[in-house]
């Protein structure tokens, strides 16, 4: 695919881009204008879970399809962690994306072999892997290495902060993912799958790759969730089910057509994160917080669209 | 009705700008003389117990610390990694104490134990967290569903098949709510769990759930509810069924239902958790930052229970209020100020 | 293109085949109950099945009128629990409010469903965004409006139409048959269903064919959100009472319901006969769930796994060649 994907792309990381600074800067001037290291580290930390699941539900995005099981596969790859980390750390880490792995793969030969709608399989999935989660650890518990906690959620100095290093590093990985083979191909297939498949890219492999792929990142979501939250819990995923989503169309990634970008589903993913911040800072009646968190997902996107709207007459242009 | 819901929310949104006011002018005050800022970190307020929570929480710093505390409450949804986000915003915000009605049991730990070492007082209800450093209020839902277990096998005589009404599968509150009840059954052989069913602590899916199972056991003895009791008299009253004995929550809705069908043979126990234990913490925090802290970190409070013999209109029993509403302000030994029920309905 | 354009050229297979297995399916979950249970096949104990289906039912016509334009709602929860809070306030229990009390929920239903399709069609909101944004909007005026604290209960009227028997049939069972034929007689027979079918398959040609798409997305979205009202004031009848959060046990059901029944998640395909047995279908499973005696883990991985095999089964009878 051309010019075309990648500066609609770029357009739209911009857009997110600028969402998440306007917002920033509203946070930061209701907080009396204090940003600290402290503000900075947990920031990175409290977004990364939701980063990691939301790139990984990019990837699905991007190939037209849809996964709602991404939560509940952190659930389980967290609880996994976090009863074997006593064991044998690396054993844990390893256990954990091996089941991570399992599930995409179950994903993939639903929604590439058999055919089944993504949303319909993903939605079976999600009932399955919640499943798994119960079964494998009924209620919260674990252990986690403290060592292992400390470094990751509080090590490093103090503006280059770890949790700063690994979201950075997730959305270069995820970015140059990109740039290669699979990930031209992959917008390719978003794009038009029947041009895709004629101009010879594996369709099949391609999708295969994209649900594994966003298991795998689901599943590092869930270990960093256990890590920085010392421990397992069964439910813990359940939220991230719709905001993953939610990030990615945040990130103006478009729900159909192989369009977007992982810096802008990064954006999304932490304007989500500081819309909560402004809740609290705004110091809202109780009633009103989820009303004007509401307004603001509507209105950041509106007012996206009108922009763009009115960006487009103006040059004359037709979408 | 219309007027008095404009009249409702005109009120509203004044005492809104109000409270808005009245926190910015609060903040240059603090540098001059000790008024604690306290941050009280709600997870979900889409259900009735937290509200009240909060109403009775802003009700106790209004009525009792007015001019000694400000008090700011942050609602974080079901998101775990929400909360721990707000809580980090109250961190950075070097607020004096920060409550907490947790998402969840474990999650928070660490988060709280790092404003614990930045020198906020951490005062944890509801659920218990275990981070050693906070204080927490609370009861004891081991001991809740214990009550329960208890109550059912000494009516059934130790013998009869019952169905356990559980909460959200998964959350701690369930799994130690579960065990204080089959816990209680280990001494009574002859009582048996026929059917599990998830009700999630919730009315309308506990009576579906219910009417689900009831037609598979056209004999059943008993129902353990977790909560989500009225929803089950429902079911019982549309299957036409004749009731049997049940365990219920503190809602006004049970309460008034052991009342009402009491001749018709429902023999219940309505267990309480009193939303007051957010005004609890609030003091305990309150006391913490006077250096008068309590002796134990971990404060049981005691658990209402009542018997149909024992409830009384007007005290523990409303006909005025809706069922959703619940009824048990009053934490014994807790030495709190009086509160009212119409406080907890942000009257 | 090539293939979704494939697809569509079969689409009646799948909308006449979903149904039928699906019901085919929820004929083994009754010959798998009655093993567990005696009388499970009991024409009683389907008829309280199905009623207890109902409400889903009734919630998921609306998120089927929005999966037919290719969209999704996501805000049905709230809405749901808005139009009951409103509703129970109104009337506070009493006959004489009631139809001031309907109107002002299905009103409320409505307006929400308008806000989305205006969101939608003209500021070309993405579908998840908006509905989920209108959601927590309607979360916060129904918490507003009710002070945390909904008042009032059902009149006795609607607690009979949800949970009274006509004879031998549950009246929510004869009004959601009665609303299942109207809804598909307007899918299928009306210019306005048809436009919808037209605008969820290609809403390119849909325009070229001089239909107002912005027009239909917004009925669409309105009539979801009427759907939802009517839900509400429907399970208020059930609960008899209105209370916080007691919509959110719908939205996902109701989407699983919809897509269940044969009905494409990128839209212009699908049918209301094809959600109604989805959403018997899922009751009657999570009823069988219920009564065996394993743990909740186990239980909803069978859920899951049952999804999978129905719709494996009737994919098999639709499969397409490429």
């Amino acid at each position: 695919m051309g010019p075309r994907p990648s500066g609609a792309a770029r357009q739209g990381a911009f857009g997110a881009t600028v969402t998440f600074i306007v917002l920033f800067v509203v946070d930061f001037l209701l907080k009396g204008g204090h940003f600290s290291a402290f503000d900075l580290k947990t920031l990175c930390m409290n977004a990364l879970p939701l980063v990691l699941v939301a790139l990984g539900q990019f990837f699905v995005v991007l190939t037209n399809g849809i996964d709602l099981s991404l939560g509940p596969m952190m659930s389980v790859s967290g609880a996994i962690a976090a009863l074997t980390f006593s064991t044998s750390p690396i054993g844990a880490v390893l256990l954990a994306m091996v089941a991570a792995a399992g599930g995409g793969l179950a994903n993939a030969i639903l929604v590439v072999r058999l055919r089944l709608p993504p949303i319909l399989a993903t939605l079976a999935t999600m009932s399955i892997f919640q499943g798994v989660a119960l079964v494998i650890l009924p209620s919260p518990g674990g252990t986690v290495p403290a060592g292992l906690t400390a470094f990751l959620t509080n090590g490093g100095p103090a503006l280059l902060p770890v949790p700063l290093v690994l979201l950075v590093c997730a959305a270069l990985a995820t970015g140059w993912t990109m740039t290669t083979r699979f990930g031209i191909w992959l917008r390719a297939v978003g794009g038009d799958e029947g041009a895709a498949r004629s101009s010879g890219v594996a369709v099949s492999a391609v999708k295969f790759g994209a649900y594994v792929l966003a298991a795998l990142l689901a599943g590092l979501g869930g270990l960093y969730l256990a890590i920085a939250t010392a421990n397992g819990s069964p439910t813990i995923g359940d939220s991230f089910i719709l905001l993953s989503i939610a990030a990615v169309v945040l990130g103006r990634v478009a729900i159909v057509g192989g369009r977007g970008s992982p810096l802008g589903v990064v954006m999304g993913a932490l304007t989500l994160t500081i819309i909560g911040s402004l809740l609290y800072f705004a110091n809202l009646s109780s009633f009103y917080q989820s009303l004007i968190n509401g307004l603001i997902l509507v209105g950041v996107v509106g007012f996206d669209m009108i922009r763009k709207r009115f960006l487009l007459a103006v040059r004359g242009g037709r979408q | 009705m219309s007027n008095e819901s404009i009249r409702r929310s005109t009120l509203l949104s004044l005492a809104c700008a109000g409270a808005l006011t009245s926190a910015l002018a609060a903040v240059p005050a603090k540098a001059a003389d000790k008024i604690y800022h306290i941050a009280l970190s709600n997870s979900y307020i889409g259900n009735q117990w937290r509200v009240q929570m909060v109403n009775l929480t802003k009700a106790y710093a209004r009525k009792y610390y007015d001019g000694q505390v400000t008090l700011t409450v942050v609602n974080s949804g079901t998101d775990v990694q929400a909360q721990i986000a707000a809580i980090d915003d109250m961190i950075s915000q070097k607020v004096d104490a920060i409550l907490v009605d947790p998402a969840s049991e474990s999650a928070l730990n660490p988060v709280l134990e790092e404003a614990a070492k930045q020198g906020i007082v951490v005062v944890d209800f509801d659920h218990a967290v275990t981070a050693p450093s906070a204080y927490k209020v609370g009861v004891d839902f081991v001991k809740f569903g214990g009550i329960m277990g208890q109550w059912m096998a000494d009516t059934l005589k130790g013998k009869g098949d019952i169905i356990m009404n559980r909460g959200v599968p998964g959350f701690e509150g369930d799994r130690a709510e579960y065990q204080g009840a089959t816990d209680a059954f280990k001494k009574y052989p002859g009582i048996h769990i026929v059917a599990e069913v998830y009700g999630k602590w919730d009315d309308s899916v506990s009576q579906a759930e219910i009417m689900k199972v009831l037609p598979a056991h056209p004999s059943i003895d008993g129902i353990i509810n977790q909560a989500g009791d009225y929803g089950v008299v429902q079911a019982f009253l549309n299957t036409h069924r004749t009731f049997v004995p049940m365990t219920g929550e503190g809602s006004n809705g049970w309460r008034l239902s052991m009342l009402k069908y009491k001749d018709q043979g429902l023999e219940g126990i309505s267990v309480g958790d009193p939303p007051t234990l957010g005004a609890y913490a609030l003091k305990v925090a309150v006391d913490v930052l006077n250096k008068n802290p309590p002796p134990e970190k971990l404060i049981n409070v005691g658990i209402p229970t009542l018997t149909t013999a024992q409830l009384k209109e007007g005290v523990n029993v409303f006909s005025n209020l809706p069922p959703t509403v619940y009824d048990d302000i009053d934490i014994p030994g807790s030495g709190l100020k009086p509160l009212t029920i119409e406080d907890s309905l942000g009257k | 293109m090539t293939n979704t354009r494939r697809m569509r050229n079969s689409f009646a297979r799948p909308v006449v085949l979903a149904p039928l297995t699906i019901t085919g399916c929820t004929v083994l979950l009754f010959l798998v109950g009655s093993i567990l249970a005696r009388g499970f096949m009991a024409p009683s104990n389907v008829l309280m099945l199905l009623a207890l289906s109902a409400d889903l039912g009734i919630a998921a016509i609306g998120e089927t009128v929005v999966i037919l334009t290719g969209g999704i709602d996501l805000s049905i929860a709230w809405n749901v629990t808005a139009a009951s809070i409103i509703f129970t306030g109104i009337t506070q229990g009493n006959e004489g409010h009631l139809w001031i009390g309907v109107a002002a929920g299905l009103g409320v239903g409505a307006l929400a469903g308008l806000a989305n399709g205006l969101g939608i069609a003209k500021l070309n909101i993405s579908p998840i965004v908006m509905t989920l944004g209108m959601n927590n909007i309607m979360q916060g005026l129904t918490l507003i409006y009710s002070q945390g604290t909904p008042s009032g209960s059902a009149p006795a009227s609607i607690k009979e139409i949800a949970t009274g028997w006509l004879g031998p049939i549950p009246i929510i069972v004869l009004v959601w048959i009665g609303l299942a034929i109207v809804v598909s007689a307007c899918l299928h027979a009306t210019r306005g269903g048809r436009y919808l079918y037209s605008v969820g398959e290609s809403p390119m040609v849909s325009r070229l064919t001089g239909i107002d798409n912005d027009f239909v997305l917004i009925a669409a979205y309105t009539v979801s959100g009427f759907c939802a009202g009517l839900t509400g004031i429907l399970f208020t009848g059930f609960s008899s009472m209105s209370f916080l959060g007691m919509g959110d046990q719908f939205v996902l059901p109701a989407i699983a319901a919809v897509v269940l029944g044969g009905a494409s998640i990128y839209g212009g395909r699908g049918s209301y006969a094809g959600t109604f047995v989805g959403a018997f279908f899922l009751t009657v499973l999570t009823t069988v769930l219920a009564i065996v005696n394993i743990s909740i883990g186990f239980r909803n991985i069978i859920y899951g796994l049952v999804i999978i095999a129905a719709v494996l089964l009737y994919r098999a009878y639709t499969r397409e060649r490429e």
